[in-house]
């Protein structure tokens, strides 16, 4: 099947994602994972509506734009209001698309921030720093129907201050958890980390 | 696959303790983790705020909130009460009560005066108090005509694509296409009655709800025949507690009258402004956190569990017995929209207006004196002052599901649209980025009172990504606000 | 770097992040068999090999009694090769004995067997997969003529329903687990049979709790219940199967009502089971210790076989008969011949035929009698004289520790060679320090047949070195004195071109340069070829081609529950620790669960006064141990579970060394003990 990405005729297959012939970030994305379509990075304009590359599947015809304006702004801020509220210092690719992008977070002035809250040393193995946590979900996912069914990981509250928690927000130890990691792998921020990286 | 709803299982054990969610999951069947995170997302099982509360609406943010809220303990969101704003509610554990001419009444008991509804095709001429009433005024002639074979489920759907009737909960997507695309679609299948209004500024189903349940009932049922399915849901907005038991009462009448051809249940909302979003209205009823679901598929092909399901606003589905009564020819040479009408007039109400209607008549019919400014349409609107614009769907300024709010002279704007940020802020579900980030830096922009074209312009394209109409509309009124300012 | 992980059999593939000599994260590659996802074990618990018990150099002990002294490695090497030459000398190969390990690779396990039968000519050889599945290889290998799974992981994602009896895979086998149980989200269906509430009971559709030790009647009923309703594949039993009506009149006594009773699961349940099992074309059986560890183990093992085809379940995609594989290198030590009777590929040292293929290979003629196996070399001390054991831990693994403690003091001669320091060394008379999997190259073969890479990331620590390199020295010394043919390889990946050479049917086709994308499956005879996935889709790997129905019937067990022992003591695994805990404990994971936990029913706890988390004693005929009770009902009343990890109260301590006829498995489900409080 063919389509057009900024111009360029491209060929894919049959059920292909966007994500698969679009260039563009993402984050919320994992290929383990059934997170998709809320981070908002990769979303393209398709036939003039906007879509996410990693939830959209490419049709004959298509004519996909990567890079408009509206969309490098929309990138742009996106990123800048994620480092502004969040402590991204072990994303050093999100620091790098920043940059890509030309943001400065602190044209926005003063906003509610995740940064400051206390990581949570709940087990022998991982810590649970959600001052660095941008709710992707990912782990929440894999903790879950993604990968292992455990179910040891639950959303709390809602908006921006939405993390993700334990069921009754026990320590890890009295949950569910069989500490599999399989989160810890898919966090992309450092949010959750071995603690044998902490030394 | 149906289970039993988590929702429904937390209500009927609250006060919540800990081992009384372990309960609810169990019966449920889903994990301890989904309980707790549905838990901690709903208002009503986090703990609701207590004492005297102010509702913050679009109207009390114009009348000296500051002052208002110095009476108060803590605010809570709109509650369709625009029309005899400002209004403070009590919140005690036991009870949850409104403040209305020097009373407290309870929820349960608290209905919309019924002389604040002004029209006469969907609005009832006089209080319909049971089955009787709503016969007397013509009702269920198109049920029973479909009953005997005398309207065919097919002839619905044409004549509601006949009368071109699009949807009245804000979208106004055509009908006819929803109802054609579940009438083919595999059984089992579900009709949800969206009546979860929340959109500050509008207050027209709730009083549809209040006083004419036998019209929504009628217009569900026939839209369910239509389609097929095999039950009707009411999802009602929790906090309408009088509109829930006057609902049960007539899904009682009908059943013991022998008119209910399949079970209606009406389902309490989660609480909250997303809810009103159809697929977070899903997830809500599917015990889960009521986070909007990405689209495709629409919930015509997946929707409830999975299955087909019609989710159709209120007021829509109200005017389904009337293009059958009045023949869709008719009925569509006289649009009739409900209109919530409040603030600056001197009649505050619910107008019947054919579409088309100018805005200034509008404000006109409700005794507006001098406006600086309009809200059109809610907290997910915009404000204007082109008197001359005609009320009408895929116009220049969005409709949404027809709340005015008119501001006299003396209103700070700003303040009113400090309101409806902080709204957004508080209603961001926070399960894509954009929203609960811009709607944060938005409602911090706009205490600042920031003008700076740019960053508005970034603040919009980022929000207009968001997953749900939510966040996609959150900078409307802003946007509209500088824009009336710069006209000014 | 890519490496395969060194606990269970799924073979998860893993990207070690080192850094100052330690390993800080571990990753997990997007490739099979894990695609991602690791348990606790690969993700949190490689840190073992740098544990303060590693072993750095050589020691040797010059008499009995002396104590165990730093050596040179040539020191130690001579010594080794010098005490094996003159047992030799004295006691010709029949008492010398050679347990290469299923923790080490596939390299090493060729070379240990190769050393034994090439050099000291002895088929004394043997692997720990005598204590887990050597009844699962027993069964499937008469009547199918292979013993591994029959179908490969991935075919999860196509079964239909699972059939679980008797693992614990939520724990032991995580990854497969999770697989398994992502399906069953997906609508599959899940039938445990199981004596304990795991982790799998909870997530299943129909849970049978048996009794511990009734599966094979269970199993039987199954049958005997299809049969009666004609639920059964005629065509398949007729095309592809022999000896059906002999076993189909062995099943006279199993009915429902008779299984009702000696199961104690309701016979509908039991009905409905057998039915679901039939109806669904893709059905595949799953199963480990619980049906392997009694003494009617192989039987067991064989009515499920059995029961698979009646229904056509084998060869078919989704479906076929799956043992899952304790250890890392399981399938690999039994396919690189460390067994009694086979040599590698598993062709008999019995048949001629195989062993010249093998003798013009090695230069050698080689002994035509099986050897002795693990369970019953033990039992031959002081006939067996020597042992060279590698990575193995036979005081913690072994039944009646007691026992087997008083065999090794009164065996001669006993190389240990290991990473770390347990509860054998003791006895050893030379200590031989190796390299861990991260200090090595070469490759291990996982449960679904799959032979995937092992990569060197770090240097040995001290004066270690990989198994392969000091069995080759060691096999250079006798080889020399002996006037023997020897090869040296200089790399792990010559002597897998040795058995590429060995094995061309089953491993021609898979090279290390193949390996570098990801792992292998065998039988693999070209380099073309994908790796075969589903076996016996057109004829069984018998002589006839069919596969063979054996009638099985349920025995006693060895040591039921008396008065004085009420309870049936069934030992097993917890998710955070490994076998004989030399790995795990060593490791972060003992910080998750450092001591012994017994669990014990709330009825049988309130009849003794026991409470949660109390200290208790169990006590059985040969033994106690101390051990904390962990009051819960996952497991049945008159049952107490206790895992084998724990070297202080180790539990095998308390079990008895009753064997399965065939296998010659030891009973570690059942046996009789009761419960003391601690004052």
């Amino acid at each position: 099947m063919r389509l057009r990405v900024d111009g360029q005729e491209v060929e894919t297959k049959e059920g292909a994602l966007l994500l698969e012939v679009a260039r563009v970030p993402t984050l919320c994305h994992h290929p383990q994972t059934e997170t998709r379509g809320l981070c908002r990075l990769c979303l393209v304009e398709a036939n003039g509506r906007l879509v996410p590359a990693c939830a959209t599947e490419a049709r004959e015809g298509l004519e996909v734009r990567t890079e408009t304006e509206e969309l490098r702004a929309l990138r742009k801020t996106l990123l800048e209001w994620l480092f502004l509220t969040t402590d991204l210092s072990l994303a050093p690719e999100l620091r790098t698309l920043l940059e890509e992008y030309g943001g400065e977070p602190e044209r926005w002035g003063e906003v509610p921030r995740r940064k400051g809250r206390e990581a949570l040393r709940d087990n022998p193995f991982f810590l649970r720093d959600y001052a660095r946590c941008v709710n992707c979900r990912r782990c929440v996912d894999a903790c879950g129907d993604g990968i292992m069914g455990v179910y040891a990981l639950a959303m709390e509250g809602r908006g921006l201050l939405a993390h993700p928690t334990t069921p009754l927000d026990r320590p890890l130890p009295e949950t569910p958890c069989v500490f599999c990691g399989n989160c810890v792998q898919v966090c992309p921020t450092g949010a959750l980390r071995p603690l044998s990286l902490e030394v | 696959m149906e289970k039993p709803s988590l929702l429904p299982l937390l209500d009927a054990r609250l006060p919540l303790t800990e081992a009384k969610v372990a309960e609810a999951a169990r019966l449920a069947g889903v994990p301890l983790a989904q309980a707790w995170g549905v838990v901690r997302y709903y208002p009503r099982y986090r703990g609701l705020p207590q004492g005297r509360l102010l509702v913050d609406d679009p109207v009390a943010r114009a009348r000296g909130f500051e002052a208002l809220l110095r009476e108060a303990e803590g605010t809570y969101p709109p509650l369709g009460l625009e029309a005899l704003a400002p209004v403070y509610l009590r919140f005690t554990p036991e009870e949850r009560y409104v403040e209305w001419q020097g009373q407290l009444v309870p929820f349960s008991e608290f209905r919309l005066p019924f002389a604040l509804g002004k029209g006469g095709r969907l609005l009832p001429p006089e209080p319909i108090l049971d089955l009787e009433g709503y016969r007397a005024l013509g009702g269920l002639e198109a049920l029973k005509r479909l009953g005997q074979g005398l309207l065919t489920p097919e002839g619905v759907v044409r004549a509601v694509e006949e009368a071109g009737l699009l949807g009245r909960g804000g979208a106004a997507f055509p009908t006819h296409l929803k109802l054609r695309a579940v009438a083919q679609g595999q059984p089992p299948k579900y009709v949800v009655v969206n009546a979860d209004e929340s959109e500050p500024g509008n207050f027209k189903d709730r009083f549809l709800l209040e006083h004419h349940p036998f019209l929504v009932l009628e217009g569900a049922l026939l839209a369910a025949l239509a389609v097929g399915a095999e039950r009707v849901y009411l999802y009602v907005r929790e906090e309408f507690q009088a509109a829930i038991l006057g609902l049960e009462a007539a899904i009682g009448e009908l059943r013991e009258a022998g008119l209910l051809p399949l079970p209606v249940e009406v389902f309490p909302s989660g609480g909250l402004y997303i809810c009103g979003e159809e697929t977070a209205l899903l997830e809500s009823m599917e015990g889960r956190r009521a986070e909007p679901r990405l689209k495709p598929p629409f919930p015509v092909e997946r929707g409830l569990w999975g299955r087909p399901t019609l989710v159709q606003n209120v007021e829509t589905l109200a005017n389904l017995p009337l293009i059958l009564r009045e023949g869709p020819a008719a009925w569509r040479q006289k649009e009739p929209k409900l209109f919530s009408i409040s603030g600056d007039v001197a009649e505050p109400g619910l107008y019947e207006l054919p579409l088309g209607t100018l805005l200034g008549e509008a404000l006109r019919r409700a005794g507006a004196a001098e406006v600086q400014a309009v809200l059109l349409g809610g907290a997910a609107g915009v404000f204007t002052r082109d008197l001359a614009f005609p009320l009408r769907y895929r116009e220049r300024l969005p409709l949404g599901a027809g709340a005015l709010v008119a501001f006299g002279p003396g209103v700070d704007l700003w303040e009113v649209l400090e309101g409806l940020a902080h709204f957004f802020r508080e209603e961001s579900c926070g399960k894509c980025f954009p929203c609960p980030l811009g709607t944060a830096v938005q409602l911090e922009m706009v205490r600042r009172r920031e003008r700076d074209p740019k960053l508005l312009a970034d603040l919009a394209a980022t929000l207009k990504g968001s997953l749900c109409g939510l966040g996609q509309s959150a900078h409307w009124a802003y946007q509209s606000l500088l824009e009336v300012e710069g006209a000014a | 770097m890519r490496t395969t992980c060194p606990y269970c059999g799924v073979g998860c593939q893993v990207e070690p992040e080192v850094r100052q000599g330690r390993v800080v994260r571990v990753l997990a590659p997007d490739i099979p068999p894990n695609h991602g996802a690791l348990c606790v074990k690969g993700r949190f618990g490689l840190d073992f090999p740098f544990s303060s018990k590693r072993l750095l150099y050589p020691m040797l002990r010059e008499r009995k009694g002396a104590p165990l002294r730093r050596a040179t490695w040539e020191e130690a090497l001579d010594f080794g090769a010098e005490r094996l030459l003159e047992v030799l000398k004295r006691r010709g190969p029949e008492a010398i004995a050679v347990f290469p390990s299923a923790k080490t690779t596939n390299e090493e396990v060729y070379l240990a067997q190769k050393l034994a039968r090439a050099l000291l000519g002895t088929n004394h050889v043997d692997h720990c997969s005598r204590l887990c599945h050597s009844s699962s290889t027993a069964a499937l290998s008469r009547s199918l003529g292979g013993a591994s799974m029959t179908n490969p992981l991935e075919d999860i994602g196509k079964t239909d329903l699972f059939l679980v009896v008797g693992s614990n895979t939520t724990e032991t086998h995580p990854v497969i687990a999770a697989m398994i149980k992502k399906r069953v989200r997906q609508g599959a269906r899940l039938i445990v049979v199981d004596p304990r509430y795991t982790g799998m009971a909870e997530a299943a559709t129909l849970w049978l709790r048996v009794r511990p030790g009734t599966d094979l009647f269970l199993l039987n009923a199954m049958a005997r219940y299809l049969l009666e309703e004609g639920l059964w594949d005629r065509a398949y039993v007729e095309a592809r199967t022999e000896g059906f009506a002999e076993w189909q009149a062995s099943l006279e006594p199993y009915t429902l009502e008779a299984a009702e009773e000696a199961t104690g699961v309701p016979r509908e349940r039991i009905a409905e089971a057998a039915r679901l099992y039939a109806t669904t074309p893709r059905a595949g059986a799953y199963w480990a210790m619980g049906v392997t560890q009694h003494t009617k183990g192989t039987a067991t093992a064989q009515a499920l076989v059995n029961l698979a085809l009646l229904t056509g379940k084998v060869g078919v995609e989704g479906a076929g008969l799956n043992p899952l594989r304790g250890q890392n290198n399981v399938q690999g030590a039994g396919d690189m011949g460390a067994l009694p009777d086979v040599l590698p590929g598993y062709g008999k040292v019995a048949e001629e035929g195989v062993r010249r293929h093998f003798e013009a290979l090695w230069g050698v003629p080689l002994n035509p009698t099986p050897g002795l196996r693990m369970t019953e070399v033990f039992e031959a001390i002081p006939q067996v004289e020597a042992i060279y054991l590698i990575g193995e831990d036979p005081v913690t693994s072994e039944p009646y520790q007691e026992h087997l403690k008083a065999k090794l003091r009164a065996l001669p001669f006993l190389i240990v060679q290991d990473i770390l320091e347990n509860e054998t060394t003791p006895f050893a008379d030379l200590v031989l320090p190796a390299a861990s999997f991260l200090e090595k190259d070469g490759t291990f073969t996982n449960t679904d047949r799959r032979v995937q890479r092992v990569r060197r990331v770090l240097d040995p620590p001290g004066e270690a070195r990989p198994d392969w390199w000091i069995t080759q020295e060691l096999g250079k010394r006798l080889a020399k004195a002996l006037g023997r043919p020897w090869r040296e390889y200089p790399h792990p990946e010559a002597i897998w071109e040795e058995v590429r050479q060995a094995l061309p049917g089953m491993m021609g086709g898979i090279t290390y340069r193949r390996l570098e994308a990801e792992g292998v499956r065998w039988p693999c005879p070209h380099e073309h070829y994908p790796g075969e996935a589903v076996l016996f889709r057109e004829r069984f790997n018998t002589p006839s081609g069919k596969a063979r129905f054996f009638p099985v019937h349920p025995t006693p067990p060895a040591e039921p529950p008396s008065e004085d022992y009420p309870f049936t003591l069934c030992t097993g695994r917890v998710l955070f620790h490994w076998h004989g805990g030399t790995l795990s404990r060593n490791s972060q994971l003992n910080a998750a669960y450092p001591e012994l936990k017994v669990e014990v029913n709330p009825l049988d706890a309130a009849r003794l006064g026991i409470a949660d988390g109390e200290p208790i004693e169990v006590v059985s005929r040969r033994g106690r141990i101390r051990a904390r009770a962990w009051v819960t009902d996952r497991t049945p009343e008159g049952v107490v579970y206790a895992p084998f990890h724990f070297a202080e109260a180790p539990a095998n301590r308390l079990t008895l060394d009753a064997l399965d006829p065939i296998s010659r498995i030891p009973e570690f489900k059942v046996s009789a003990v009761r419960l003391e409080k601690v004052d």
